[in-house]
């Protein structure tokens, strides 16, 4: 009898990841999109604004930051992780050598690839977006801070990588076994409920009083639950074709 | 060499059972069809071999391991149907190219071959085939990925029939270059007779019948004959049909419990007639009782 | 109110985006492959970096902010002159701080003076004896000094109030509310930054001290001052 191949984890998911990230590379030029839309939309007002005053003098400043494109980048994150579980993209990958520890783990690597590309797509939209703002308004343009400082960045990507996370654990669960999908809906319920009711209870000040790298601890070590209940619950579900 | 082994596997949807303790072992390096009715079970069954569904009791193992989940089952096996399929990005040239890079044992040259004996453009989506095209391709991509467990099931559901045929010795000569389990399933069985060494039956969740096709085919007899010679025969063995034509009778029995040799019942004046594997499969999945002429009248 | 608007509108908007995106992603399939795709991704990263360089290098119009200390060393100057002014001392109204010099005349030794400050603007208005000017004539200098809000200093913004005499009475008018409208580049997450402002304390950004008038008279004059506004100083 011929001899069987013997293949390790580890190497069928750099193959996935490999062709998954190529695959999918479409999601990054719709984020690409997005936050072109956003940047022009935002261009005239700015990520917020705010005055001031003092004698005969109002103030009126505009501000440009890198709120609104993290958002969307976020929003992005999560609609993409929700996409990777639909049926579509899992049946894609049964006609290759895969588990379903093996998909999930290459969903999260890309997850996580993309998530780095997608801060750097959102750096290079918030510049350009002050570039347009130099070139018009040349005058009376205030730069209190141009370099974005490396825990900024991390913020960022924890942040996107959260959503991501999030995501891909909404989608498996959806798919998984049933016992899963009721405790999630209930769950989700739940949390809708209390956020209605008691809103004053989610202390989200004290959550920014804390440094920025503090936060992003705290938010890769969120996506990282995430992700492990994510292989958790694949581990489990039975897929088909049909 | 058994590859798989199932143990009373049962597998129920909710209150459908789909399969009813199943109980069959699979040899290594042959070619067997998996037959059956519409929703008798086999692509469960299928789906269970591959890993695709949990067995909801008893157990299956393919390679001495459970199959579920299992990246080493995984490796060596591969489940072709007609929905098979691939990113929208990729041509069939790079469809190709992927399966090489995770199939070890991948011919990239044999399939642009029969590709293009089949006269399929490789630099078309899977999405345009037509439906004929698609299954040709899949079939091809199974073919030449050299798994030891090539799961087809209907492979040949679209394709017209001179390349049915050519395609049958291709699985023919692909298992002689490279020996491994063929599963296939397929409504087709009289012409797949040929390429087939065993036969697993598969009937309302239920294995039937699993033999060699000879000994299948041996299963039943026909015979034909004068009603009243018959009937003493029929009487003590069991029937499957039975028909009446310008008063001769003709019936299909099971052979085994026929006591009978063929050389009493030729004296007798009953002629014996053997039966095709489709036959065969024919006569033991049919619901007693049932008859269609019945809904007509 | 916003946020909830936000969290709404954002969320259906980038479904529409994708679901438009995906129809016309069906047509121009063939055309953007994944190669095409990435060097597309690859040079718009090289234009953002390209105008962050350009940004850093070549953007002039850089109007100062002052830092939290500066700040400090600052309001310590102001609140010196804060002392002189107490102590009716006019020497902190330095030539720095001159913005505009007016010379009226008049005739008689009483000058009335009206000013018109409906929206109680803060300018201060003194009056100080000169004996170097001549009878009839009034020296009216107007002191500037630095407005700074948000550590950004505004003074040049601020108009200057209109001085005229008709009727042989001074009038001193403050302009009406300017508005002014400034950029900030803020590379941080704005959300953060402004929550941990609000937290902190003793962070002066704004400081603003009011605007000097000072009515040079000789000492043969009287100027009436009827509304009380006007303070003597040396």
């Amino acid at each position: 009898m011929q001899s069987l191949t013997n293949i390790s984890l580890k190497t069928i998911v750099k193959k996935q990841v490999k062709w998954k990230a190529k695959l999918n590379i479409s999601a990054l030029s719709s984020l690409i999109i997005l936050l072109i839309l956003f940047g022009a939309l935002t261009s005239s007002s700015g990520s917020g604004s705010y005055g001031s005053g003092s004698g005969n003098l109002d103030v009126h400043f505009s501000i440009y930051s890198l709120d609104i494109f993290l958002i969307i980048s976020a929003i992005w994150a999560f609609i993409v992780a929700l996409l990777f579980t639909t049926k579509a993209y899992r049946i894609d990958d049964l006609s290759v050598v895969s588990s379903r520890t093996s998909s999930a783990i290459a969903n999260i690597l890309v997850m996580i690839i993309y998530s780095f590309i997608a801060v750097i797509l959102m750096i290079s939209t918030y510049y350009l977006q002050v570039l347009g703002v130099l070139l018009v308004e040349k005058k009376s343009l205030v730069i209190d801070h141009l370099f974005i400082s490396p825990s900024v960045f991390i913020l960022c990507f924890s942040s996107i990588c959260l959503f991501g996370a999030i995501g891909l654990l909404f989608g498996t669960s959806f798919k998984g076994p049933v016992a899963i999908k009721l405790f999630l809906s209930t769950f989700i319920l739940f949390s809708f409920i209390y956020i209605f009711m008691a809103p004053n209870s989610i202390n989200l000040g004290s959550l920014m009083m804390l440094p920025n790298l503090m936060i992003s601890v705290l938010y890769l070590l969120v996506a990282t639950l995430c992700f492990s209940l994510t292989i958790w619950i694949a581990n489990k579900s039975e897929v088909s074709r049909k | 060499m058994n590859i798989i082994q199932c143990e009373e596997l049962s597998k129920s949807f909710g209150r459908r059972h789909a399969l009813q303790r199943v109980t069959c072992a699979i040899d290594a390096e042959k070619i067997i069809g998996i037959i059956g009715r519409n929703g008798a079970g086999k692509s469960t069954l299928l789906n269970i071999f591959a890993g695709y569904l949990k067995p909801t009791t008893g157990s299956c193992k393919v390679f001495n391991e459970n199959p579920f989940n299992n990246i080493q089952t995984a490796a060596n096996m591969i489940f072709i149907d007609d929905r098979l399929s691939f990113s929208d990005y990729l041509s069939l040239e790079e469809i190709l190219k992927m399966g090489a890079d995770f199939y070890p044992n991948w011919q990239n040259e044999l399939a642009y071959r029969m590709l293009d004996y089949a006269g399929i453009d490789l630099t078309a989506k899977h999405q345009q085939l037509s439906k004929g095209q698609l299954a040709t391709f899949n079939l091809v991509y199974g073919l030449v990925s050299r798994c030891a467990i090539t799961i087809l099931d209907e492979p040949m559901n679209g394709m017209d029939e001179v390349i049915r045929t050519d395609f049958y010795r291709a699985i023919l000569k692909e298992y002689l270059a490279f020996p491994r389990t063929f599963l296939i399933t397929s409504h087709h069985l009289q012409e797949m007779e040929s390429i087939l060494e065993e036969i697993l039956l598969i009937d309302d969740g239920t294995v039937i019948a699993h033999a060699p096709v000879d000994e299948f085919k041996e299963q039943l007899i026909s015979l034909s004959g004068p009603g009243d010679v018959l009937a003493d025969l029929l009487s003590e063995t069991e029937v499957y049909a039975q028909k009446i034509v310008a008063g001769m009778t003709s019936a299909v029995v099971d052979a085994r419990k026929l006591f009978v040799s063929e050389e009493m019942l030729r004296t007798k004046g009953i002629k014996v007639s053997a039966l095709t594997a489709s036959e065969v499969c024919m006569y033991l999945t049919n619901k007693k009782g049932s008859d269609i002429d019945a809904i007509f009248d | 109110m916003i946020a909830t608007f936000s969290l709404f509108f954002i969320p259906l908007l980038l479904v529409v985006a994708f679901f438009l995106l995906s129809k016309l992603g069906k047509k121009t399939k063939k055309f953007w492959t994944p190669k095409r795709i990435m060097i597309c991704i690859t040079c718009y990263i090289v234009l953002g970096f390209s105008a962050f360089i350009y940004i850093s290098f070549f953007s002039e119009s850089n109007i100062p902010v002052l830092s939290p200390s500066a700040m400090k060393q600052f309001e310590k100057k102001m609140d010196q002159i804060l002392k002189y002014d107490q102590e009716y001392d006019s020497s902190y109204l330095t030539e720095d701080y001159k913005k505009k010099t007016w010379e009226i005349n008049f005739e008689g030794d009483t000058l009335p003076v009206v000013i018109n400050d409906d929206n109680n603007l803060s300018l201060q208005i003194r009056q100080r004896y000169n004996d170097n000017i001549e009878a009839g004539k009034a020296h009216i200098t107007y002191y500037q000094f630095p407005i700074i809000i948000n550590g950004i200093d505004l003074s040049d913004e601020v108009s200057l109030p209109s001085v005229f005499v008709t009727q042989n009475q001074l009038f001193i008018e403050p302009l009406s509310k300017q508005q002014v409208n400034y950029y900030r580049i803020k590379a941080t997450l704005g959300i953060l930054d402004f929550n941990r402002e609000v937290e902190r304390e003793g962070h002066v950004i704004d400081y603003s001290y009011s605007n000097v008038l000072v009515i040079d008279i000789p000492r043969s004059t009287d100027l009436k001052d009827s509304q009380g506004l006007v303070h003597y100083i040396e």
